[in-house]
């Protein structure tokens, strides 16, 4: 399987052992990446409060790159990339205001086409079935809980998770691992991470917040992001 | 203040081409907002759910739907102002669970943007200077530079030390670049913000 | 011919934009024309006199009224004319209000175009026959569906006026969803001892005949001739030897049944009657659980019964009623919170737990639980362990008022029911604490506000107004997050027990049943009437009048007022031996008809049937289309589809209709 892959910049930076694990994964279960030459950055979560074209028009540079690279399929392992990624192609797609306006800017036309997927996507799509066969080790020593966080799910007509305040994705996937995800009553509640740098404050609250329970019931938390 | 003062009846006869009956003419904060979100805060009836699930909510100045009733009512410059606008960490939360389907957090965003453009100040103030500084990176890199990021917000914000601790491991961990990774063709990027200016 | 033309100018609605009195005059010049006028008001009693007088003066044959839509006054017209002795439909309603001084504003051409409007008419009306209305024969005798309070309250009260009620209901007992409500506000008087000696009057009643557990099947006819027949399920048990003694019940060993009368939170066995006081008292066996259906085992009810009335093997039956109204009342069902709602279109609610918590009920499993027959008996006690709730929360509006997640209308009656709720449990835990979200309190109705706040000031129950945004379970609580946007705080409150007030929404089988019926219904699925505010109990259908919340969400006294509605408006047909009807019906010419029926494949009341052509000897010529004249509607299909032009619109036949398109050869 060979899929487009949109890093994003944290992979890059502050989150590069995310990006190397990911990279060792794919590479077991034999599907190549091949990164979107000459990405820019999505403009998470910052140009989205800034102007709502410049939002879209940043992901939809990269979207338009990696179509001129003939690639149909995009992994963002990044969740707020994905976000950014998948709301800028349903804009795109259904608001024509808002299409014109990225044309504008971007000064070429928009075509549709890219199917972006999340790590969890990902794994489905290349099948739990054929994952299982290639684990080598089981995991049942663990408990994990799965925090999927806000921009994975929501809005969820766009990113079309099973569920929106129960989804249960992320657990099938770690579940072929041979362990029992733990169910918890915060899998979907925001971390604040868009100001870990201006309030710091308010991201370690609402981090702890739903660290106790997490903690009671497992041993290893995992993120999509 | 009242908006319901700005409102008038336009267009109720006539036999000119585009003859439409009961037109509500809306002031143009309403316009632009409906604009920029698709959707009119007239929509929202106040229910609450929204700060009812709020992360933010126990941080901000004002409940969510406050900021909305601001809105309603006519008091822009009161919304702009609130410290929620700029406090909304964007989750969705609120938008997810709205009985009448109001896009909350775009409409946060759109009240960011709008603020900013009627240079409206905030007491937040290091929010502002950090998506400034992220903004920044992204116009002149193409890419965010964490780096240069923090660097810029730390000038503005004249918080100098906060974090500086966590610097040497970063960096011996390969994860904190001193030198920005520049992208190609920089200016491609560089002129998507041209709407922002 | 001699036609007389009346021009209205509706005050200044006509009159404003349509020079009535040019178009008298222009009229007046047309050939046929023998008289014509214009006035302020013909509607009114002089102007009704005009026409009259103009009538008898000029003895003229047809006359044409240029006013407003015939929707309002074509009777009125019709009226006078008939008075001064002209056939009512020679009378022509030419649209001046809606059809052109409304959506105008320049005179001149709106002027003309009534000019034009009246010219078409007159060319119709000298092509009209004088016509005589339909008469057809009426079935004294209705059709009641649904046995709830509003179908019972519509039985008593046709029958006490001395006709045949025929009524219907799906369940194995009549009383609906008012026989498992605990107390009713505002009164707090007891459900069931109100409801239970109207289920029993009904029973004894020499005029009512009572199908329960049996459903409406087919409906074939028209007003006052309608012939339905009704699906008779087999209960097992064959009521007229079974006495009801209750001794099958007792002893019927399976008893793992779920209780849908106590809302799934108690069990029941196998065979059953819904509740003691159930009218007919006669069990039924639930053929999904009995074991003699899986492996033809126990038979222990047909061992004790004394009076042989078990019958494993019987069948539904079929019967057939003569019926000349039908009411239906076939009521509502609440909204649930599970995952997989029936309706695709509900989204269902997460946030809340989709029914995972065993402490979050719905108002209906309150009522259970608050009733003394209810499966605590009566005191408060959670469903998960048995005990009783410190901390109950009430949240209003779920499914209700939520386009995103439910339905955009109110429900009506869960503002008032939340506060029975409250009340009844402050009533029974002294010590405990009683919270209700709410968005507004909808509370209008005799006493509805002065019980309100009743619960409030009297008995503390703590309003907070504000959505709630999640519940989830921690600690053996239910940690209820909401906010109180007056106060404009946060509110997250641990309770024991989450009582939800869900939507009331429309019978799943409703819109087939319409559709068998022939009625119209909206998105929801509620049976809509014909005119909002003035026929609000009649049904586009003739002969088909609704009853209750199978209209749309509505409280008890409002669906006992709406159920005697409808048992005085049957009562007004049955007053008549025969009904009229407006003659503007097809009518099939045998000489041409080819028999070929293409008009009985578009007809969509089913008017067209075959009839035999046979000569003098009794030979069969041929078989051609006849239309029943009680069911054609008069929409002219069959007219439009004939392919040998030979079925005719009375009224508006080709003649006319081409007359009127040749009137306008001028405009074109």
């Amino acid at each position: 399987m060979n899929l487009g892959y949109y890093p994003g910049c944290s992979l890059e930076g502050s989150a590069k052992e995310f990006n190397q694990s990911l990279k060792a994964t794919l590479q077991a279960l034999e599907v190549q990446l091949s990164e979107i030459d000459d990405w820019s950055c999505c403009g998470a979560s910052s140009a989205h409060s800034a102007n709502h074209l410049l939002a879209l028009a940043l992901p939809a540079r990269n979207l338009l790159l990696a179509k001129k690279q003939g690639m149909s399929e995009i992994v963002a392992p990044c969740a707020a990339c994905y976000n950014r990624l998948a709301v800028t192609r349903h804009e795109l797609n259904n608001n024509e205001t808002a299409r014109k306006g990225v044309e504008d800017l971007l000064e070429t036309p928009y075509s549709d086409g890219m199917q972006i997927l999340n790590l969890v996507q990902l794994f489905h799509h290349i099948g739990l079935p054929v994952i299982k066969e290639k684990i080598k080790r089981q995991m049942s020593f663990l408990k994990p809980a799965c925090y999927y966080g806000c921009l994975l799910v929501r809005p969820n007509n766009i990113t079309g998770f099973d569920d929106a305040e129960h989804p249960t994705a992320m657990e099938q996937v770690v579940e072929i691992t041979g362990t029992k995800a733990v169910d918890w009553n915060f899998k979907v509640e925001c971390c604040g991470a868009s100001h870990s740098i201006a309030h710091t404050k308010i991201v370690e609250k609402l981090s702890k917040n739903k660290l106790p329970p997490a903690r009671c019931a497992t041993r290893t938390s995992i993120c999509g992001s | 203040m009242y908006a319901g003062e700005c409102y008038k009846q336009i267009g109720t006869s006539g036999n000119t081409e585009e003859m439409k009956m009961h037109e509500v003419h809306k002031d143009p904060f309403i316009e632009e907002l409906i604009a920029i979100t698709g959707q009119d805060p007239a929509q929202c009836y106040q229910c609450g759910k929204c700060s009812a699930g709020c992360p933010v909510r126990e941080f901000a100045e004002d409940a969510p739907n406050r900021v909305v009733r601001y809105v309603q009512l006519g008091f822009y410059d009161k919304a702009l102002q609130s410290n929620t606008v700029w406090l909304c960490a964007g989750c969705q939360t609120c938008s997810g669970r709205c009985p009448k389907d109001f896009h909350l957090a775009q409409f946060m965003d759109a009240m960011r943007e709008m603020g900013t453009k009627r240079h409206i100040v905030t007491k937040e103030k290091k929010t502002v200077a950090f998506h400034e500084s992220f903004l920044d990176q992204i116009k002149w890199n193409g890419r965010s530079h964490e780096f240069g990021m923090v660097l810029e917000y730390k000038l503005k914000t004249m918080d100098l030390f906060k974090d500086v601790d966590l610097v040497p491991g970063m960096l011996s961990r390969g994860k904190l670049s001193i030198l920005p990774e520049k992208i190609k063709d920089g200016n491609s990027v560089k002129k998507l913000f041209k709407e922002k200016e | 011919m001699k036609i007389g033309v009346f021009i209205c100018y509706c005050g200044e609605n006509i009159g404003r934009t349509v020079d009535c009195a040019a178009v008298a005059k222009a009229t007046a010049m047309l050939p046929g024309v023998a008289h014509s006028e214009d006035y302020k008001y013909m509607c009114s009693d002089p102007g009704q006199n005009l026409i009259k007088q103009a009538i008898l003066d000029k003895k003229l044959d047809a006359i044409v009224v240029g006013s407003c839509s015939p929707h309002m006054h074509e009777k009125t017209f019709r009226k006078a004319a008939a008075a001064a002795g002209v056939n009512p439909y020679m009378v022509e309603i030419v649209n001046l209000r809606e059809h052109c001084s409304w959506i105008h504003d320049d005179i001149p051409s709106a002027t003309k175009k009534a000019i034009d409007l009246m010219r078409i008419a007159i060319e119709k009306v000298k092509r009209n026959d004088p016509l005589t209305p339909i008469r057809v024969p009426v079935t004294k005798r209705a059709l009641v569906i649904g046995g709830g309070i509003s179908g019972i309250q519509a039985a008593l009260d046709v029958a006490n006026a001395g006709y045949e009620v025929v009524l219907v209901e799906k369940e194995p007992s009549i009383g609906g969803h008012m026989s498992q409500l605990s107390e009713t506000f505002p009164t707090l008087d007891c459900s069931q001892c109100i409801l239970t000696p109207r289920m029993v009057e009904v029973y004894q009643h020499p005029k009512i005949k009572l199908y329960a557990y049996s459903e409406v099947s087919n409906v074939e006819g028209f007003i006052g001739n309608f012939s339905v027949t009704i699906r008779r399920k087999a209960r097992g048990v064959r009521d007229e030897v079974c006495t009801g003694c209750g001794l099958c019940v007792q002893k019927c060993p399976i008893k793992k049944a779920q209780n849908s009368f106590e809302e799934g939170m108690a069990i029941r066995p196998a065979m059953y009657v819904p509740f003691p006081q159930a009218v007919p008292n006669i069990p039924v066996i639930d053929r999904e659980v009995c074991t003699y259906y899986k492996n033809g085992k126990c038979q222990m009810c047909k061992k004790v019964c004394g009076r042989d009335a078990i019958d494993f093997e019987q069948q539904d039956t079929f019967v057939t009623e003569a019926i000349g109204a039908i009411i239906v009342a076939t009521g509502y069902k609440l909204y649930t919170i599970d995952k997989k709602p029936e309706n695709s279109l509900i989204k269902g609610y997460g946030e809340y737990g989709y029914g995972m918590y065993k402490d979050v009920v719905n108002g209906l499993q309150f009522e259970r639980i608050a009733s003394a027959s209810g499966p605590t008996n009566g005191e408060i006690l959670r469903p998960s362990d048995k005990s009783e709730p410190k901390k109950i929360v009430f949240i209003q509006c779920v499914g209700s008022r939520d386009e995103a997640k439910g339905f955009t209308y109110c429900s009506k009656i869960c503002c008032m029911y939340t506060a029975k709720h409250a009340m009844l449990y402050k009533h029974k835990v002294h010590d405990g604490e009683a919270y209700v979200f709410y968005m507004d309190i909808r509370s209008g109705g005799k006493m509805y506000e002065e019980f309100v706040r009743r619960a409030i000031e009297e008995d503390g129950v703590k309003y907070i107004r504000g959505r709630v945004s999640k519940i989830y379970e921690d600690d053996g609580k239910l940690v209820v997050k909401g906010e109180d946007t007056i106060a404009g705080m946060p509110v997250t409150i641990n309770a024991d027990m989450v009582v939800l007030a869900t939507a009331m929404i429309a019978q799943s089988e409703a819109p087939q049943l319409a559709q068998m019926l022939g009625v119209p219904y909206d998105t929801y699925g509620f049976l809509q009437e014909v005119h909002p505010k003035l026929r609000p109990v009649e049904t586009s259908t003739g002969g088909i009048f609704l009853a209750g919340a199978c209209h749309s969400p509505r409280d008890i006294p409002e669906c006992v007022a709406m159920a005697s509605a409808a048992a005085a408006k049957t009562m007004v047909l049955f007053g008549s031996d025969m009904l009229e009807r407006e003659p503007v019906v097809a009518k099939v010419h045998a000489d041409t008809c080819a028999g070929c029926f293409y008009c009985q494949k578009v007809c969509a009341y089913s008017a067209i049937e075959r009839k035999e052509i046979r000569n003098r000897q009794g030979e069969l010529i041929k078989t051609i289309a006849y239309v029943n004249e009680g069911l054609c509607q008069g929409c002219g299909t069959c007219n439009a589809t004939c392919p040998s032009k030979s079925v005719e619109l009375i009224g508006f036949n080709d003649e006319q209709i081409f007359n009127e398109i040749l009137a306008l050869d001028e405009v074109f």
